[in-house]
């Protein structure tokens, strides 16, 4: 069986679709500006999760064990990463990741905001969504991927330890701190 | 389910966030409620910013208030689970639907065309 690789930029071109990016006036539906925030969201969490294998597992292309392995990347370990990398969380991470460059940080940033509201626009009845918003977080969401791209073309140091410890190391630092 | 939140620190933070600002992107307001799931509570600080003269916030001036705003809610509220969201003020052409390819013009219970 082939394996059909889910590109981030295809779910940031999505999001933009959604969210009714450059269509002029007027909103999209409810129902697409929240699917446009998720689609943000998930953009960057495919682009993080790709990163790490390639920086842990090295693959010389994306193969059903590369595939396989991305599934051990979570959500709660990036979040739990990128806290610490906003200055925040658990101390053991913060010293792990010190000192973070300013892309990293960034990246890190738009992770947890795109991760907050994108649990709004998935679970939450309450949720006042509007477009201004909806069409920032697309923005947010295709600023950190570009970001991505760019530390890994300059081989970012800071960047790499991100995402090497984005396998397994928030497990190992929460057990023993 | 949700719940007013008084306290003098969640007070502290809406002051301090309601003074944020970034080149022309500013808030305007900032409201914080408890929100209490089956299997989780949390605050819910909700920041609302002005109308942006574009399609939306410039992103740099949007990723610094929100830079700004997470840092003080971590160093107001500490490791209290606070989740971040954020809005504009209510625009009237926002309130009008793009016409959708498909769409029916019936009205469904979210105001939105069915």
């Amino acid at each position: 069986m082939s394996v059909r690789f889910l590109h981030p930029n295809d779910l940031l071109d999505l999001a933009d679709e959604l969210v009714g990016k450059n269509a002029g006036q007027g909103r999209p539906k409810v129902v697409r500006l929240r699917r446009g925030i998720s689609t943000a969201y998930y953009a960057v969490f495919h682009e993080l999760l790709t990163r790490v294998v390639y920086e842990v597992v090295r693959p010389a292309d994306w193969t059903a064990q590369a595939a396989a392995v991305s599934r051990w990347v979570t959500h709660q370990d990036l979040a739990a990463l990128s806290k610490a990398a906003t200055g925040s969380g658990n101390q053991a991470l913060r010293d792990a990741l010190a000192p973070v460059s300013p892309g990293t940080e960034r990246i890190a940033q738009a992770f947890l905001d795109l991760q907050d509201v994108r649990h709004r626009a998935d679970y939450d009845d309450l949720f006042d969504v509007d477009k201004i918003a909806a069409v920032g977080w697309a923005e947010a969401a295709r600023d950190a991927v570009d970001r991505s791209w760019d530390l890994v073309r300059s081989r970012d140091l800071s960047y790499r330890r991100f995402l090497a410890l984005g396998l397994g190391a928030v497990k190992i630092a929460k057990a023993r701190s | 389910m949700t719940a007013p939140v008084d306290s003098s620190r969640e007070a502290q933070l809406l002051a301090a966030i309601s003074e944020l600002s970034a080149g022309t992107t500013r808030v305007v307001g900032a409201e914080i409620e408890r929100r209490r799931e089956p299997d989780e509570s949390y605050l819910l600080l909700t920041v609302v910013l002005n109308q942006p003269s574009g399609e939306t916030w410039p992103s740099d001036e949007f990723y610094e208030i929100r830079r700004q705003a997470r840092a003080l809610t971590g160093h107001v509220l500490g490791d209290e689970d606070t989740r971040l969201s954020y809005r504009t003020q209510a625009r009237e052409e926002d309130d009008v639907v793009a016409p959708i390819e498909g769409a029916s013009g019936n009205k469904n219970a979210s105001g939105d065309d069915a």
